[in-house]
């Protein structure tokens, strides 16, 4: 069973309007809270806090591995032909970050939620919906790891440790369903990997809640 | 009598069982409601005795019957009605059961969360022993509708101590192998004997459904 996005086309126009009220609303009700990075050491340390900052953010993983995962379904050699759109989408979210403050949760969940289901529903579009669906997530988990730091605030080790382990995580995702889509051809694998996408979207709803639960 | 007569005699009385459910169904649904009404809560969840963390969220699922019989009843149920429920249950069992728990988290009120989940057993596993044949739209309702139990129950039961993160991964990967484990199961839908031992193993999950529901586990 799979979803082709030419009916959410045609639902997308009636729709976007109070989606976008509905979006500016959600973004401004969150308290707003930075990502802080251990600094201090030298370029090569603050190229390791940038990555840190990446493996320890749990949305920006479960975001990325979802868009892996889906962009595998879609083709198994798929990531080259995105592949531009995110590294321009997640230093787009990097400067969107400086300049435009929103509180990161609903970026973050809202790009680990909305990946993990496109992944689960193994939406297949043509390359520009597919390179727009890779560029809307790395905008929002660039854009919401950043959130509260202004542009150019931090050193450049820090953005370079962060782009190189968004395109890193994303890649190795990709490069790992490939694999597994090739070396075990079949409709269960297929399967499989829907399934591990709808558990990545369960952690995803899950971690939400428990963020919004807590105090302050 | 000869073999192929004799052979044909037990598959009319497997198609007529199968096709005259009613009766039997009616019976269980008379006995569920004598339970029901004279059920206990079912007290299978203290929410004590673990630290947290991600062992913790593994094993919660894994060592609550109730859970594991529901768990198992899934994937099972899926298997036994083919694709794409075989692989739509199992999926929508954690997004629907992520969505409870966020209200357990939360801590907005859902009644009868320990009768759900007794019930959810007993639902799911009469629905495999009498090989219920359900649209898939139909059985996804029915499983996300017990997912919630489960989920809520997952939600509020979580540890102090714990660290939510690595709970959430914990139960929800418990969550799919134990479908994994009732799809596996349902896998011996192939084999002549298969749908004997699936049925069988409907009758079990029903039971220990029961057993929660009524009191005795």
């Amino acid at each position: 069973m799979h979803i082709h996005l030419s009916s959410y086309r045609r639902r997308a126009g009636r729709v976007s309007r109070p989606a976008l009220s509905g979006l500016v609303l959600v973004l401004a009700s969150f308290p707003a809270s930075a990502h802080e990075f251990e600094l201090g050491g030298d370029a090569y340390d603050d190229f390791l806090a940038g990555g840190a900052a990446v493996l320890n953010d749990l949305p920006v993983l479960l975001a990325l591995m979802s868009t892996g995962i889906l962009i595998s379904l879609w083709k198994r050699q798929g990531l080259p032909l995105v592949w531009p759109a995110f590294l321009v989408s997640v230093i787009g979210g990097f400067v969107l970050a400086g300049l435009i403050p929103v509180d990161p949760v609903p970026l973050l969940y809202g790009a680990a939620i909305i990946s993990g289901l496109l992944a689960v529903s193994a939406v297949r579009g043509t390359r520009p919906v597919m390179a727009g669906i890779v560029f809307g997530a790395g905008l929002m988990t660039g854009w919401g790891i950043l959130a509260g730091h202004d542009l150019g605030e931090l050193p450049s080790g820090v953005y370079a440790g962060l782009f190189a382990l968004f395109n890193l995580v994303l890649a190795a995702s990709a490069a790992l369903a490939t694999a597994v889509l090739t070396r075990l051809p079949g409709r269960w694998t297929e399967i499989a990997l829907r399934a591990l996408a709808s558990w990545l979207t369960a952690i995803a709803i899950m971690s939400l809640a428990f963020v919004l639960g807590q105090p302050g | 009598m000869p073999i192929t007569n004799q052979i044909t005699r037990q598959d009319n009385r497997t198609s007529g069982f199968a096709a005259r459910n009613t009766h039997p169904a009616r019976t269980a649904f008379v006995a569920l409601a004598a339970a029901l009404l004279t059920a206990s809560p079912a007290l299978a969840h203290t929410g004590e005795g673990m630290t947290g963390g991600f062992l913790s969220g593994l094993m919660h699922p894994i060592f609550g019957w109730d859970h594991v019989v529901a768990m198992v009843a899934v994937g099972l149920w899926g298997a036994v009605l083919g694709s794409p429920a075989i692989w739509i249950l199992p999926i929508t069992f954690p997004l629907i059961m992520a969505l409870g728990a966020a209200l357990g988290i939360a801590g907005i009120t859902v009644p009868f969360i320990e009768v759900g989940i007794a019930l959810s057993g007993v639902v799911l596993g009469l629905l495999v022993l009498f090989l219920v044949r359900a649209p898939v739209a139909v059985a996804g309702v029915i499983v996300a509708f017990f997912a919630i139990f489960h989920g809520y129950a997952h939600g509020t039961e979580l540890p102090a101590a714990a660290n939510p993160y690595a709970y959430a991964v914990g139960f929800v990967i418990a969550t799919g192998l134990l479908h994994a484990v009732g799809i596996a199961f349902g896998a011996l839908n192939g084999q002549p004997w298969g749908k004997m031992a699936i049925r069988a193993g409907g009758a079990v999950i029903a039971l220990v459904g029961g057993a929660f529901l009524t009191g005795f586990a």
